[in-house]
């Protein structure tokens, strides 16, 4: 049991559905109460903010619990999802369609049969962590959109779990996309948005198996490369590359070879530094704040489950993870709190929305995960990816 | 499916079941009002304790912390599995008592959400030995999205719970004191409502958001009347009414001169006085006459987030020349508003009245583009090249004239110093 929430707690299961499919041309439909979607709208997707309809809420009422009102949202979401012409239907599960036992894969298969649109169901609920929606999304849409046939790609890469509830804006991830490419790569899918030249919206997921390496960018994509390797033989590297030695490291683990480490790095005046977050890019930083910066101790705390990013699953042909001693998994707050006022940590890197949480001075950068702090801190002006990433960190640590 | 789904011309808008149908919640700004947590905690000496799936506690955490009420606001995680197999009991009860054990306040609200009121959960035990260990008062509310128009809504039932701490006292009337129920922002103590009510000797008015402590908040048992400027408070002060004898009336935020006219009256007879507003009034029909010349022949838009019903000020604006062509609604049209669509319709039957939470409307503005004015941030989601004009009831809160005029200021200056409405929603929290 996760108690005692005080500050926010992390986005969960269908809003992870909703990171993973928005940018799609889909019709999300959150399966609960009214208000669901119009908080994930609201608060955590500010993708939508004058945007077509992508994420609805069903608007569940008492009465259709407990009459078991199935045909009309049956009725409704046909109807909608032929009215609005969107290329494919997904259902999200809430906390109430799992405890009335709400059968929404025969929902899909019925609205398939009904409107001739590809429909799938993500089987969420409402206290899993958000990377378990998103990764179920990720399969569901690999499962109804991929072509096995499509031609193979040289050079050709996909890039799984980029969705923004761990990497915020689109902008900010971009810097790595602009590597990939000037060094060897042809981005063939990102399983989260589009890309800019293709048209159709779900052409990078129609063609993602004729790609040679996943990249894995955060572990909502493990599920996705786990599942590619053992269809299609497609290996994976998994990490975020932040600053300047990470990005030469992920680009020789994606060339199959070890990464050569260099330490020559812009010293810092801290010795024992905090990551809290998503587990891929949490690791990425502490790489960057030991490597770019010569910090001597990084310790992580993952947010999110980060087992499998280390479960030396096959396929997986590299990690940029340096797994420590004192890294954890949790997401109390009473123990992030506590860790974070250990006298010895003299350095955090963490969402603004934890500072609270600090009882002394500390060096504290802000780094926004939005599954934390949704559009509280969207706007704001920070970056992670790749040289950016480093100037970024730079400015925190070496500035005034 | 196109915007026109989503509409239906005013003249035509006659019940309920006129109002265009949304077969799916789609997403527009306007679900102001839906706040359990924020009007539990408007009673002095509280803190909150919401219990449910992270996903459902997370909504409501954004609220708290828009609000302010972040060290009042607690959460405690279960999981639907636990809900379901009633395992969750006994960690609520362990974790209220820890919270508790380290907090001051005398009551703490214990909210609950869908699941615990689709699965029929009873606290009735964890409450009672939370009482009797805690010597604090624990009351149960729901954060229930699922029971919207079956019954009082949950933030109605948390407001009207506040009758609890009232009933006890033994009332004793005070003939100078007046109760002002349903407001969050407090109406200000040097602005027109209560300078009016000290002229005619109602010198004393309690309103909850002002009252630093339960003592403070009790003397409300000894009100000569209430009056409710929100339809939340129609509940409590139903209950003032029929339990204590506390005279009651109706008058929520309007625009109109008539309407304010009218609301002032009512407050008279319900206090037993005579409020002499007449100067007032005059006064404010001619601080707004050049403001409202500003903006005939402007066409507006009005949406359902402002403070007070859209349909009074549309009818307000109509009546006085300005052209409103859209106003956004929602189904919840309140038994108040009727005779005001009535009287919307015969004045300019035209008014397109769109259902903002219907899907189709989503990511439209082209229909809109003309509008250049648009009132409340839901209506100014759509207007995209309007100036928006806000009237939160999270803003500073005026009442009678002074609101009019404020309202023609408040337009004046968003129409030569715009705010995006963009920065409305996501840096002002001017939405729920």
């Amino acid at each position: 049991m996760k108690e005692y929430h005080h500050l926010l707690p992390l986005a969960t299961g269908y809003f992870g559905v909703s990171s993973a499919l928005y940018d799609f041309d889909g019709l999300v439909v959150v399966y609960g109460p009214a208000g669901g979607a119009w908080h994930i709208n609201i608060e955590d997707e500010p993708r939508w903010y004058r945007g077509p309809a992508t994420v609805v809420g069903a608007g569940l009422l008492e009465m259709d619990v407990i009459l078991g009102n199935d045909d009309k949202f049956i009725d409704n979401i046909v109807r909608t999802a032929k009215g609005l012409g969107r290329s494919f239907v997904a259902l999200s599960g809430t906390p109430i369609s799992e405890i009335i036992g709400t059968d929404l894969k025969g929902f899909a298969r019925t609205i398939e049969a009904r409107t001739d649109m590809p429909v799938f169901m993500v089987p969420t609920a409402g206290s899993e962590p958000y990377p378990e929606g998103a990764s179920k999304a990720f399969l569901a849409l690999a499962d109804k959109f991929m072509d096995p046939n499509a031609p193979k790609v040289s050079g050709g890469i996909n890039v799984l779990g980029a969705i923004h509830l761990t990497m915020g804006k689109g902008t900010r991830f971009a810097p790595l996309l602009d590597v990939l490419r000037e060094d060897r790569f042809r981005i063939v899918g990102m399983f989260s948005a589009p890309l800019p030249d293709q048209t159709d919206p779900l052409e990078g997921v129609r063609k993602a198996p004729g790609a040679e390496i996943n990249a894995v960018v955060s572990t909502s994509g493990l599920a996705l490369a786990e599942h590619m390797h053992a269809d299609y033989g497609i290996p994976f590297v998994v990490g975020m590359p932040v600053g300047l030695a990470g990005c030469n490291a992920f680009l020789d683990m994606l060339d199959g070879s070890t990464p050569s480490v260099h330490d020559d790095c812009e010293p810092v005046p801290y010795r024992h530094a905090l990551v809290i977050g998503e587990p891929v890019l949490s690791h990425g930083l502490k790489y960057c704040l030991s490597h770019d910066f010569g910090v001597g101790r990084v310790d992580v705390i993952s947010v999110t489950p980060s087992e499998q990013m280390f479960s030396q699953s096959p396929g997986c042909i590299g990690v940029l993870a340096e797994r420590g001693h004192f890294d954890r998994d949790t997401d109390d707050e009473k123990q992030i709190g506590e860790l974070m006022n250990d006298p010895s940590v003299d350095l955090i890197v963490a969402d603004p929305c934890y500072r609270p949480l600090l009882k002394g001075e500390r060096k504290f950068v802000p780094l926004p995960h939005t599954a934390m702090s949704a559009r509280i801190h969207w706007d704001m002006e920070y970056e992670y990816a790749v040289d950016k990433g480093y100037e970024y960190l730079a400015s925190q640590l070496l500035g005034d | 499916m196109n915007p026109d789904h989503a509409r239906i011309r005013v003249e035509h808008l006659r019940e309920k079941s006129d109002f265009p149908f949304a077969p799916l919640e789609g997403v527009g700004p306007n679900l102001a009002g839906w706040g359990v947590i924020e009007t539990s905690l408007l009673l002095p000496e509280s803190v909150a304790i919401m219990v449910g799936p992270s996903a459902c506690l997370r909504h409501s955490a954004f609220m708290a912390h828009a609000r302010g009420f972040t060290e009042r606001f607690h959460m405690l995680c279960v999981s639907e599995l636990d809900m379901t197999m009633g395992n969750h009991l006994s960690k609520v009860e362990r974790g209220i008592a820890d919270i508790l054990a380290r907090r001051d306040e005398k009551v703490a609200f214990l909210i609950v959400g869908c699941p615990d009121y689709i699965l029929g959960t009873d606290f009735t035990g964890v409450i009672n030995r939370l009482e009797a260990s805690t010597g604090k008062r624990i009351i149960l509310g729901a954060m229930a999205p699922i029971t919207i128009g079956l019954k009082e809504s949950p933030f109605t039932s948390a407001y009207t719970s506040f009758y609890e701490f009232l009933k006890h006292e033994h009332r004793q009337l005070n003939e100078n004191r007046l109760n002002l129920l349903g407001t969050f922002m407090p109406l200000s103590e040097s602005g027109e409502f209560y300078r009016i009510l000290a002229n005619a000797g109602l010198d004393d008015v309690v309103q909850i958001p002002l009252c630093p402590d339960l003592d403070t908040f009790a003397r409300m048992a000894h009100g000569r009347a209430s009056v409710v400027l929100h339809p939340l408070a129609n509940g409590l002060s139903g209950k003032l009414e029929r339990e204590m004898g506390i005279p009651t009336c109706f008058a929520p935020t309007a625009y109109g001169f008539s309407s304010i006219r009218e609301q002032y009256e009512r407050i008279g007879q319900a206090a037993g006085r005579t409020l002499d507003v007449a100067v007032v009034e005059q006064e404010a029909r001619k601080a707004a006459a050049p403001l409202l010349a500003s903006l005939r022949g402007r066409s507006t838009a009005v949406g359902c987030s402002i403070n007070g019903s859209p349909f009074e000020l549309a009818l307000f604006l109509v009546e006085n020349g300005v052209n409103v062509d859209a106003l956004f609604a929602r189904g919840t049209i309140k038994p108040y508003e009727w005779d005001l669509i009535a009287k919307l319709g015969a004045a300019k039957p035209d008014i397109q009245v769109y259902n903002a939470s219907h899907p189709a409307l989503c990511g439209q503005t082209a229909p809109f583009d003309h509008v250049e004015i648009a009132y409340g941030v839901d209506a100014g989601m759509f207007c995209a090249n309007a100036a928006n004009v806000p009237l939160s009831r999270y803003q500073e809160q005026k009442y009678g004239y002074e609101a009019t005029i404020w309202m023609l200021e408040q337009t004046r200056d968003a129409m030569a110093h715009p705010v995006s409405n963009y920065d409305w929603i996501y840096a002002h929290d001017f939405l729920i």
